[in-house]
């Protein structure tokens, strides 16, 4: 037992080595979060870089309103009353470089409709200039229905709505979700990555012709052992490299939490789910990759097997909706989308006790009998060379 | 020991049942090795499957210490004694490269040099001598006398019977899943290996005279002035010469024994034993 244990973790010493020191792979550790940060956040840091320019808009005010400045959210829009008359407002606006300008007359407090020209095309947005309009309208109006000052206010006053949770919970909700997104989509990547290293491990296994004097030192139960660990704590490394690098250019992009959810009290029992999941994947990845004969030969079955950790995020938005629903409970007890849903669950921190008993002892019992399986196919399927393996030759390894 | 038999006839299977990577249908297999047993005993194995392969994208280097790791050996000890086996087949050059760089026939060297680097009890050999090219043949036949003659035991499987009755001393000829015959090699060829007479003259007339209804002649065929002849089994050379006509011309004589492919086909396939020419003959 000690000897058979001892060749596991060579063949996993093997994988890893083999991985870590293959350019690809490398490459592919550290392009990965940079592709992800670039996609996620380079419009942010655009955004950073290229503020839009303050823009100058002149106005010329002929009524005894005031435009209240403060108050408006302006952005970059800086307004700048002119005192001369209407004929020179243009000439003077251009000559200062302004972006445009405005006449406010009582025609605007008559009709409501007001011409800002610009003297370029432009596809800015005066959001801001139009509300500041439309409270100088509606004040303008009010007062001349006879109401006072203090009314208006009153009248105009927002409503303001604050939601206070009566759980005693020490946890904000924001920091739940961050934690929900980053062990979901940490176990989400683990198994995508991993699974499909795993595969390729197996076909190339197959394709170097090495299954024969690999198994004539080893059982193929411990060999696919090996190369299941070995691919998980490659994975680990990968997520690893991802965090350390991530992390700190995540919390300077999006400004979450991240830190904050790695001290969530139910880190455990991600740990839990997140090992089974990944257990149970591996199996079934291992053991259709060694029914293939390259990937390109692979079926429509083989190919959908390849899906099957896509499943939680086909259902990942309305469990994120509504954690408490059906859809949610059916997703945490069927263990091929349990890892991931009772981990955004629990994150969320709307998940019934048994729920997670329940869906815990359905994935051992899945992944204890995946694995079982997956040996079978394994060692027949790994020294089976020239072509792929068809359905009714897999049942028929299955039965004997 | 030479397992034996044409393709198909189960000695890969027979070998896969033996390294415990196909079960067998009934029965078991049992060792007796001095060292290593439970869950160690394929460490007392060396194993070269038919099917020809390395990692192809690792070193020599990495894979002595691998698959030498793999039997127990520490890394620099499966390292040096990898090197020492290099050294033997002139690889010692390509010790860092990759198993890409190298040809067919190096590479099955290296495969060749990780199976015997444990120095195995029982060296178990499927088609040795397939893809390699004579010179590389002769160099894995001594190197297979040398570790016999250390005391390793060899099972050699291969359908080239000429090749395996240049190393082997018994033999297991199988047919089908099932074995036809068993013994030491000089036994079978005594109880199935007829001597064949390659003779030519131009003293036709007499030859067949003396050939007919000779009761120490099993058969005889005749090609113009080339004559096979196939002596009935207890008759060995020496007889036959002492009864040849005195007076007989002979330009050529040559008596050997039958091939093993011929004694399998004999005994194997039904075939009847007869002094029809072989490709050979011709």
């Amino acid at each position: 037992m000690l000897n058979t244990l001892k060749k596991t973790f060579k063949i996993t010493g093997w994988e890893v080595m083999r991985n870590l020191r293959n350019k690809q792979f490398i490459i592919g550790i550290f392009l990965t979060p940079v592709l992800i940060l670039l996609f996620g956040g380079l419009p942010n840091l655009l955004n950073r870089i290229d503020r839009p320019e303050e823009r100058q808009v002149y106005y010329l005010n002929e009524t005894e309103a005031v435009l209240n400045l403060d108050d408006g959210p302006l952005n970059e829009l800086v307004l700048q009353e002119y005192q001369g008359s209407r004929e020179g407002i243009q000439e003077s606006a251009s000559q200062a470089g302004a972006d445009g300008y405005f006449i406010l007359d009582d025609n605007f407090f008559q009709e409501g409709q007001l011409t800002l020209y610009t003297f370029e095309a432009t596809t800015a947005s005066f959001a801001g200039l139009q509300a500041l309009l439309n409270d100088s309208l509606q004040q303008y109006r009010m007062e001349e229905y006879g109401l006072e000052q203090e009314v208006v206010a009153e009248v105009t006053a927002v409503a303001r709505l604050q939601v206070t949770s009566l759980a005693e919970d020490e946890i904000e909700m924001g920091s739940r979700v961050t934690t929900a997104v980053i062990f979901g989509g940490g176990l989400f990547f683990l198994l995508i990555t991993s699974g499909s290293m795993l595969l390729y491990s197996a076909l190339q296994e197959k394709k170097d012709k090495m299954t024969e004097i690999v198994l004539s030192s080893i059982s193929a139960e411990g060999l696919m052992a090996g190369k299941i660990i070995g691919h998980f704590l490659l994975g680990m490394i990968q997520i690893g490299v991802w965090f350390g690098i991530g992390l700190p250019l995540a919390d300077y992009f999006f400004d979450f939490p991240i830190l904050e959810a790695f001290f969530n009290p139910a880190l455990p029992l991600f740990i839990v789910f997140a090992l089974l999941g990944y257990l149970m994947f591996a199996a079934l990845f291992v053991g259709i990759g060694s029914t293939m004969e390259d990937i390109q030969s692979a079926s429509n079955s083989q190919s959908m097997v390849f899906m099957l950790p896509v499943l939680p995020v086909l259902i990942i938005g309305p469990v994120f909706s509504n954690p408490g629903g059906l859809l949610a409970t059916l997703g945490s007890l069927f263990p091929l989308t349990a890892p991931i849903i009772v981990i955004v669950r629990t994150a969320l921190g709307v998940i019934p006790v048994w729920e997670i008993v329940l869906s815990a002892g359905i994935l051992l019992v899945t992944t204890v009998i995946f694995t079982l399986l997956a040996a079978r196919i394994f060692r027949v399927g790994m020294l089976m060379y020239g072509k792929s393996a068809s359905f009714s030759e897999v049942l028929r390894w299955l039965r004997h | 020991m030479g397992v034996l038999g044409p393709n198909g006839a189960g000695k890969t299977s027979l070998i896969r049942m033996i390294m415990d990577i196909n079960a067998p249908d009934s029965g078991s297999i049992n060792f007796n090795f001095q060292n290593g047993s439970g869950d160690n005993w394929q460490e007392s194995i060396g194993y070269l499957p038919e099917e020809r392969g390395l990692y192809k994208n690792a070193s020599v280097k990495d894979i002595l210490a691998f698959l030498g790791g793999l039997k127990g050996l520490e890394k620099k000890v499966a390292q040096n004694r990898g090197k020492e086996w290099l050294e033997k087949f002139g690889l010692l050059d390509n010790y860092r490269d990759k198993i890409e760089e190298l040809s067919k026939g190096m590479a099955q060297k290296v495969q060749f040099a990780t199976c015997v680097l444990h120095e195995p009890e029982l060296l178990i050999l499927d088609e040795p001598f397939s893809g390699l090219d004579p010179v590389s043949q002769d160099l894995m036949k001594e190197e297979i006398r040398n570790l016999a003659r250390k005391g390793t035991a060899i099972m050699l499987s291969s359908h080239q019977m000429n090749l395996v009755e240049e190393v082997c001393d018994r033999i297991f000829l199988m047919d089908k899943g099932s074995k036809v015959l068993y013994g030491d090699l000089e036994d079978i060829k005594n109880e199935y290996g007829n001597y064949r007479v390659k003779l030519t003259t131009a003293d036709s007339r007499r030859l067949e005279t003396f050939l007919s209804n000779n009761p120490r002649i099993h058969s005889f065929r005749q090609n113009k002035i080339n004559w096979n002849i196939l002596l009935e089994n207890e008759v060995g050379p020496a007889e036959f010469i002492a009864i040849l006509p005195e007076d007989l011309s002979i330009t050529e004589i040559s008596i050997t024994r039958i091939s093993l492919h011929d004694i399998f086909v004999r005994v194997a396939r039904g075939g009847l034993l007869d002094a029809e020419y072989t490709k050979e003959d011709l």
